[in-house]
């Protein structure tokens, strides 16, 4: 295998990218958008799938969590991965509910040893249910995570390194949380247990001005990947030598379909300006 | 009777009027909902502007403004 870049699969993209599968090397689909879709839809993902490699990334099961993972979610992931037969699964070192409240999204729970053991025994439940544990992402946040106890990156590494999983390291999440509370993401990026990246994601943000004056970037999906996101990648490729598979994250506010592209190839620029950069250190 | 941290964030986020009862009385609020010193300490010293940009953006997502990613 080598690098791949691609995108992640939207309904406003489709038509596009399937005109333009050759410039595409590999494409992630989120699982909630098809658990329901029935036989004929999750068929025409399964084509799909036999056309290009599919990730499935799922975003609601909140794994990272002193509580135990929703068996009827991983029920319906596991019917999904059964019907599409995608090369991997991913999800987030997130939660999204607890005490009787769905939160709606990804929220980063206490960076502490009870939410490690936490997720390892959630991480065992979905493999045992799924087949094949996730690969593990980290979520950008607006709160720096109360009652934490570790760095994220010591924290993403015992979860990962505890379960055997891959780590999919999300570079403008990581890029978000540096700037937002003051870290160097150089520094940062170095924290991750970068022997087990396997898959990163980039996309784009914006700037929210908050009362207080201080800037907060809001990961929003909405916006161009920023060059400090794809230096970042650079800098991975140059110290992480296994294969990386890259997925360009887009959500809405859709541009020209080139312009998607054109960060494709920002992508495949960066990652082997980083592997020049590996093998001339090297020699 | 106690709560586990997790529980509390999610009702934080989620829960307009309890968020404003906790700016008005961090400690105090914590202590009644069960939280143990040591959480109800770390909660304390949540960034209010921070609290206030997540609880908007959740709001957001679960109004289905955006999408999940």
């Amino acid at each position: 295998m080598a690098d791949r870049v691609g995108l992640g699969w939207r309904g406003e993209l489709a038509a596009a990218i399937l005109e333009r599968l050759d410039a595409i090397d590999v494409l992630e689909v989120i699982a909630e958008d098809w658990m329901h879709a029935g036989r004929v839809g999750q068929r025409g993902l399964a084509a799909l799938a036999r056309e290009r490699p599919v990730v499935l990334h799922g975003v609601t099961l909140g794994l990272a969590s002193r509580h135990a993972v929703d068996a009827t979610r991983l029920d319906a992931l596991a019917r999904l991965c059964g019907a599409v037969r995608p090369e991997a699964w991913s999800e987030h070192l997130a939660f999204v509910r607890a005490g009787g409240y769905e939160i709606g999204h990804l929220a980063a729970p206490p960076r502490s040893a009870a939410t490690v053991e936490g997720a390892l025994a959630n991480l065992r439940r979905a493999a045992a249910v799924v087949g094949q544990v996730p690969a593990l992402e980290n979520i950008a946040t607006l709160v720096d995570p109360p009652a934490s106890t570790m760095g994220e990156g010591e924290w993403a590494g015992r979860i990962a390194g505890g379960a055997g999983a891959a780590m999919l390291l999300d570079l403008h999440n990581l890029h978000a949380n540096a700037v937002n509370f003051g870290h160097d993401p150089v520094a940062m990026l170095h924290a991750f247990p970068l022997q087990r990246v396997r898959m990163v994601h980039l996309s784009g943000g914006r700037w929210l001005r908050a009362p207080d004056g201080r800037g907060r970037l809001l990961d929003d999906h909405l916006h161009d990947v920023p060059d400090p996101v794809f230096d970042l990648l650079e800098r991975l490729a140059a110290c992480a030598p296994q294969d990386l598979t890259v997925i360009i994250e887009r959500d809405g506010q859709y541009p020209a379909f080139d312009r998607l592209l054109d960060q494709v190839a920002r992508a495949r620029a960066a990652l082997a300006r980083g592997r020049a950069n590996r093998l001339s250190r090297a020699a | 009777m106690t709560v586990d941290i997790e529980s509390f964030l999610a009702r934080l986020y989620v829960d307009e009027a309890f968020r404003k009862c906790f700016l008005d009385d961090r400690a105090g609020v914590a202590r009644r909902a069960g939280l143990s010193p040591d959480d109800g300490r770390a909660v304390g010293a949540i960034d209010p502007v921070d609290l206030a940009l997540a609880a908007a953006s959740y709001a957001r997502k679960r109004s289905g403004r955006a999408k999940p990613k």
